[in-house]
C-alpha cells in the first residue's frame, strides 16, 4: 500500500493515514486484508492505525468528526487508496464508521504505539478519478467537451439524438453510473421541459447498429383506422409524418410497424421505452397501449393504456421487452407491433405520428420540468448520487429545475455504449433543436 | 426482487411540490382489484437529531398531497396520496392520519314531532364546513348519527366535531425503543393509499326522487263512475331537478262494489295547461284484486319516461274497464292546494276542467330511477366521490336502473361497490381501478379464459411465458393461471403485493379481509 488517506471528495482537507505525507502522531496503517460484507452492497473496512506522540487526542476527535459528518451527509468523507506507486488512486466514500482503541490502549503505550482501529462502511467497489469520456457521432469523433446531437434522428447527417462512447473509453470492472451533462446553447429554440435520456449498450456493432427510429409513414394503418395520409412536413423527422384517423369508441389497433429480425435480435428481449412525437397536439382524452402480434396472428402481449397528454408532443409510451421472450439469441421472425388508440368522444379522432423512438428502458430517465430550463443552461444528471441540477452557463449558478424518475444513467465497461436523448420544449418538440452533450465517469473497480 | 423506485410528491390536484429531501426507501406495494393502487409503505431513517420546535411538525404539511411512485423505466407504477406520517424518535412516537381529519360535518337526528314525540322524523342538519381545511386538503365530509335531539344540539354536536377535527393534527405516544443502538435516529414511516379510498370522503346525499304529495288527504275523490266527473283524472307536477326517469307511480286508492276491471296510469305530457293523452310517454296498468281497502298502489313503468326540469307532466288515472255508477274506484284528495307543483283536472266529457278551483291534489308521488350506468359515473363527478379523479370510464355493459334517491347515509364509495358487486348486464361482477391518469375505469372481471399472468407455487405472479412481471403492468383484478398447471384453472388476483424480500406476490380473493 503507497498512500491511504480520508479526504473531501475532491482530495481537501486530507488526513493521511499512511504513506510518505502523514505526520505525527500518525506512523502508518494497516488495512485488514479479508473485508466483511455487508447488506446493501457495502463492506467493512477495518484499518490499524498505529500513532505514536502527542496530538493522539486530536487526531481521534478529527477522524470522528468526519465520520460523523459523512454519516449525517453533511459532508461526505471519502477513503483513498494507492496500492503502489505509479497506479491510480482511487476512492471511496465513507458511508459510517467508528473508532476504537486497542485494548484500551494500554499493551500498546508499554512499547511507545497506540493502535486506533478505524471501522469504515463504504461501497464494494473502489472509485477512480472524475473524468469526461470521449464521445462520437456523425457531428464529432471522440469529442469530450460538448458533442452536438438534434432531437431526432434520420438520414440527413448529423441528424442523431444519441452519443456513442466506445469499449476502450467506459473504464472500470463493474457497470458504471455516469453524470450526463445536456448544455442548451443560447441559440436553443425555447425553455427545456421534460427531457428522456436512455443507455444501453451492444446496440452497435462491427455488422451495422439497432434502427431504434420508427418513423411514422414506414408504418401502415391497423384494422381500425379509418383514414390515412402521409403528408410531408419539413419540422418532422425525415419530412414526413403519418396521419391516421379513426372512430370507433372502443379501443382499434389504428398503425402498425413491422420490426425485422435485425432490430430484434440487438434487442436480445430487453425492456424497451418507446417514446412517441406526435406532430400535432392530441385531443385530450386518447389512450394508447402497445400490441405485439406475429405477422400470422396471435397477440403476444399487450401493455397497459396510457393517457396522451394533450400539451406535449412527446409521450412516453408503456415499456415492453422485445422479443416478448428469451429464445436463445438466433435469429427471429419479424414481429409487428400495433399502437392501439381508445377514444370515447364521438366522432373521427386523429393522431399524427412523426416518429417513434425504441430507447432502452433499463437506463432510462424522464426528467420532469419544475417550470423550465432557459437557454444558456447545463442539465446535469448525476447518477452517481441521483440527482438532477442545473447549471448557468455564465454565471456558474446551480439550482434545481427538474426531477428525476427511472434510474441512473449506467455505462457498461468495455462494451460499445450508446446514450439516447429526445426533448420537450416550451415550443413543442422541433426536431431540429440542437443541444451538445458531455459524459463525466468515476470508473469502479472492484478490487480488496 | 430489486426494483429502483423514483417517488415524487404532488399536489391533488396536479403539479409537483418541492421534494422533502428524504431518502426514501419502498418497503411494500400493493393493489385491489377493487380501486387498483391500494397502498404503499415508504421508509425513511434521519440521522440528525430533530431541530428543536421543527420536526416533525414540518412534514405534516405533505399530508393529504399526491405520491407517484416510478420504476426503473420512469413508468409509474402506484399513485395515491399520503395517508398518514408516522416518526419513532427512540421511544416516543408521533403520528398523523389523514382517516382522523374531517372538514364538512352534518348530523342526522329525530327531529321530534309534536303529535307523537317518540317517533319523529329523519333529519339531517344543514352541512357545516372548514373552508381553509377545504383548500388544502379537498372536501371531507363526515355524517354523526346522533339519537333524537333539537335540532339546536344537533348543530351544536356538529359545531364541536368539526371544531375539533378540521385540520389533520398529530398524537403523540410512546413505543418500545426504536433502533437501540440508534437511539439518535429519527425512523419515519409514511403510509399513501390509493385515490379510491377518497371516493368515500364525500356522501351521497342525493335527494331528489321522490315528488308528489304523500301527507294524508282526507275527501274521497272517486274514478270510473259517470263519463262527466270522473271517467279521466289528471294530477299534474313538475320538478325544479332533472333530467330523470320516472319509474314508479304510487296512487292511494280504494274501490267500492268488488270492481273486476282495474286502474291505468298514463304518464303525458303537458298541452297548454292539459294533458296530453295522445301522446303518452308510457302506461302502466294495475288490477282490481290489487286495490283492498285504502292503500298505496304502485304502477311501474315499464320504460321509465325523461322528466325534464321546471316542465310540467300529468298522471292520468282512468279504469281499465267499463263506467259503473255502482263499482268503482276512489282516490284520496286535498282542496287546499296541498300540492303547490301541481293540480287536479277531471274530464268533464267534452274537456279538461279543474277540481275546486284549481286547489285540488290527490295523495299522489312519482319514484325517480336512474340508470346504473350514469350512477356510477355519476358517484365519481367532481362534485361527489371524484374529487380528486380526472373522469370516469366505464367499459362494461351495466344494464338496468337504481333509485335516483339516496337516503345520505353512505359514503359515495359504499354506493359504488353496491352498484360494482349487482355486476354486468352477463352477471360478471365489476372491477374498478383508479389509472394513473387518476380516471375511474370499470370493466368486467375477466372471464375464466382470459388469463394474462401465471401465479407460481410460491405465489409469485409471472407472465404467462414465465417471464418477470413489470409492476407498471395492472396486475390485481387480472385472472391468473396457477401454475405448473395446478387445479388447470384460473383464478382472479384479488390483490397484488410487492416487497423488496418477496417480489410480486398474488392474494386470492378468499383471504381477503373487507375493506373498512
Amino acid at each position: 500500500m503507497e498512500r491511504l488517506y480520508l479526504a473531501d471528495q475532491d482530495g481537501a482537507n486530507a488526513l493521511h493515514l499512511h504513506g510518505s505525507s502523514v505526520s505525527p502522531p500518525v506512523v502508518g496503517a494497516r488495512r485488514k486484508e479479508r473485508l466483511e460484507a455487508l447488506p446493501g452492497g457495502l463492506v467493512e473496512e477495518v484499518i490499524d492505525l498505529a500513532l505514536r506522540g502527542s496530538g493522539i487526542q486530536t487526531l481521534v476527535q478529527s477522524l470522528g468528526e468526519k465520520i460523523s459528518l459523512s454519516q449525517a451527509r453533511i459532508n461526505d468523507a471519502y477513503l483513498f487508496l494507492q496500492s503502489a506507486a505509479g497506479m491510480t488512486t482511487l476512492s471511496a466514500r465513507v458511508v459510517a464508521g467508528k473508532v476504537e482503541l486497542l485494548d484500551g490502549g494500554l499493551n500498546d503505550r508499554k512499547r511507545s504505539v497506540q493502535i486506533l482501529r478505524l471501522y469504515l462502511t463504504r461501497a464494494d467497489y473502489w472509485e477512480e478519478n472524475l473524468r469526461a469520456l470521449d464521445l462520437s457521432n456523425q457531428n464529432g469523433t471522440e469529442i469530450w467537451n460538448g458533442l452536438a446531437i438534434r432531437n431526432h434522428c434520420d438520414g440527413t447527417s448529423g441528424h442523431q439524438n444519441f452519443v456513442d462512447a466506445g469499449p476502450a473509453e467506459v473504464t472500470g470492472t463493474l457497470p458504471c453510473p455516469v453524470q450526463v451533462r445536456l448544455i442548451l446553447p443560447q441559440e436553443f429554440p425555447a425553455a427545456l421541459l421534460d427531457c428522456y435520456i436512455a443507455a444501453g449498450f451492444d446496440l452497435k456493432d462491427t455488422g451495422g447498429a439497432f434502427e431504434h427510429v420508427l418513423e411514422g409513414e414506414a408504418g401502415t394503418a391497423g384494422s381500425g383506422c379509418t383514414g390515412s395520409s402521409q403528408p410531408a412536413d419539413s419540422s418532422c423527422s425525415a419530412g414526413r409524418l403519418a396521419l391516421a384517423e379513426w372512430t370507433s369508441q372502443s379501443e382499434v389497433s389504428l398503425w402498425k410497424w413491422l420490426l425485422s429480425p435485425s432490430q430484434l435480435q440487438y434487442m436480445r428481449a430487453c425492456l424497451f421505452r418507446p417514446l412517441l412525437r406526435l406532430a400535432a397536439l392530441p385531443a385530450a382524452g386518447i389512450y394508447l397501449r402497445w400490441s405485439v402480434v406475429n405477422p400470422g396472428g396471435g397477440e403476444l402481449l399487450r401493455t397497459a393504456q396510457t393517457l396522451l397528454a394533450p400539451d406535449r408532443y412527446l409521450a412516453p409510451l408503456p415499456a415492453l421487452r422485445l422479443p416478448p421472450d428469451e429464445m436463445g439469441g438466433g435469429a427471429y421472425q419479424p414481429l409487428e407491433l400495433h399502437i392501439l388508440a381508445e377514444c370515447t368522444a364521438a366522432g373521427t379522432k386523429s393522431l399524427s405520428i412523426d416518429f417513434v423512438h425504441l430507447l432502452p428502458a433499463s437506463s432510462f430517465q424522464h426528467l420532469r420540468p419544475l417550470g423550465g430550463l432557459a437557454p444558456g443552461h447545463t442539465l446535469i444528471s448525476d447518477g452517481r448520487v441521483n440527482r438532477v441540477y442545473a447549471v448557468q452557463s455564465s454565471s456558474g449558478s446551480q439550482h434545481v429545475s427538474h426531477l428525476l424518475t427511472g434510474s441512473p444513467i449506467t455505462l457498461q465497461p468495455g462494451r460499445e455504449n450508446r446514450i439516447y436523448f429526445l426533448f420537450e420544449t416550451a415550443a413543442g418538440a422541433p426536431v431540429d433543436a440542437l443541444a451538445q452533450v458531455m459524459i463525466y465517469q468515476k470508473a469502479r473497480v472492484q478490487q480488496p | 426482487m430489486s426494483e429502483q423506485f423514483s417517488i415524487l410528491f404532488e399536489r391533488a390536484s396536479g403539479g409537483w411540490l418541492p421534494q422533502p429531501g428524504l431518502d426514501l426507501r419502498v418497503e411494500k406495494l400493493s393493489w385491489c382489484a377493487e380501486g387498483g393502487p391500494l397502498q404503499a409503505d415508504l421508509t425513511a431513517e434521519i440521522a440528525d437529531r430533530p431541530p428543536r420546535g421543527g420536526f416533525p411538525a414540518g412534514l405534516s404539511t405533505l399530508a393529504g398531497c399526491g405520491v407517484r411512485i416510478f420504476n426503473a423505466a420512469a413508468e409509474p407504477v402506484w399513485w395515491g396520496y399520503l395517508a398518514r406520517i408516522e416518526a419513532q424518535y427512540g421511544a416516543l412516537a408521533w403520528n398523523l392520519d389523514m382517516r382522523r381529519m374531517t372538514n364538512r360535518v352534518a348530523v342526522q337526528y329525530w327531529q321530534r314531532q309534536a303529535h307523537l314525540e317518540w317517533q319523529g322524523e329523519k333529519t339531517f342538519s344543514p352541512w357545516a364546513e372548514d373552508a381553509r381545511s377545504i383548500r388544502l386538503y379537498g372536501v371531507k365530509e363526515r355524517v354523526l348519527f346522533l339519537n333524537s335531539l333539537v335540532e339546536e344540539q344537533a348543530e351544536a354536536a356538529r359545531d364541536a366535531w368539526l371544531a375539533a377535527s378540521s385540520l389533520p393534527t398529530g398524537r403523540t405516544t410512546t413505543l418500545p425503543v426504536s433502533s437501540p443502538g440508534r437511539p439518535e435516529q429519527i425512523r419515519l414511516r409514511l403510509v399513501c393509499r390509493g385515490w379510491w379510498e377518497t371516493i368515500g370522503w364525500r356522501y351521497a346525499h342525493l335527494f331528489d326522487g321522490y315528488e308528489g304529495y304523500i301527507r294524508p288527504a282526507y275527501t274521497s275523490q272517486t274514478l270510473g263512475r259517470y263519463n262527466t266527473s270522473d271517467s279521466l283524472l289528471a294530477q299534474s307536477f313538475q320538478t325544479s331537478y332533472g333530467p330523470w326517469q320516472c319509474g314508479e307511480v304510487l296512487v292511494r286508492l280504494y274501490q267500492t262494489g268488488g270492481c273486476s276491471d282495474g286502474v291505468t296510469v298514463t304518464l303525458c305530457p303537458d298541452a297548454s295547461g292539459n294533458p296530453n293523452t295522445a301522446a303518452p310517454l308510457s302506461s302502466q296498468s294495475v288490477s282490481a284484486s290489487l286495490i283492498r281497502g285504502l292503500h298505496w298502489v304502485r304502477f311501474i313503468l315499464p320504460s321509465p319516461p325523461v322528466i325534464q326540469p321546471n316542465t310540467p307532466y300529468w298522471v292520468v288515472l282512468q279504469r281499465s274497464g267499463a263506467l259503473s255508477a255502482s263499482q268503482f274506484y276512489h282516490l284520496m284528495r286535498d282542496d287546499n292546494n296541498a300540492y303547490p307543483g301541481g293540480l287536479l283536472r277531471f274530464w268533464n266529457g267534452s274537456s279538461w276542467a279543474a277540481q275546486s278551483g284549481g286547489t285540488a291534489d290527490i295523495n299522489f308521488y312519482l319514484v325517480g330511477y336512474k340508470l346504473r350506468s350514469e350512477r356510477i359515473l355519476e358517484l365519481s363527478n367532481t362534485n361527489l366521490g371524484g374529487q380528486f379523479l380526472s373522469t370516469a370510464r366505464l367499459q362494461a355493459t351495466v344494464p338496468g336502473y337504481t333509485l335516483l334517491w339516496r337516503d345520505g347515509t353512505l359514503t359515495c364509495l359504499e354506493e359504488l361497490r353496491e352498484l360494482l358487486q349487482a355486476g354486468d348486464s352477463s352477471g360478471r361482477r365489476l372491477l374498478a381501478e383508479i389509472c394513473a391518469d387518476r380516471s375511474l375505469l370499470i370493466r368486467s372481471e375477466p372471464g375464466e379464459e382470459q388469463a394474462e399472468y401465471a401465479i407460481t407455487a410460491d405465489g409469485a405472479i409471472r407472465a404467462l411465458s414465465g417471464a418477470e412481471v413489470s409492476l407498471a403492468w395492472p396486475s390485481a383484478g387480472r385472472r391468473a393461471l396457477l401454475a405448473p398447471g395446478w387445479l388447470d384453472q384460473s383464478v382472479l388476483i384479488w390483490k397484488a403485493e410487492w416487497t423488496p424480500q418477496n417480489g410480486l406476490r398474488a392474494v386470492l380473493e378468499d383471504k381477503v379481509p373487507r375493506m373498512s
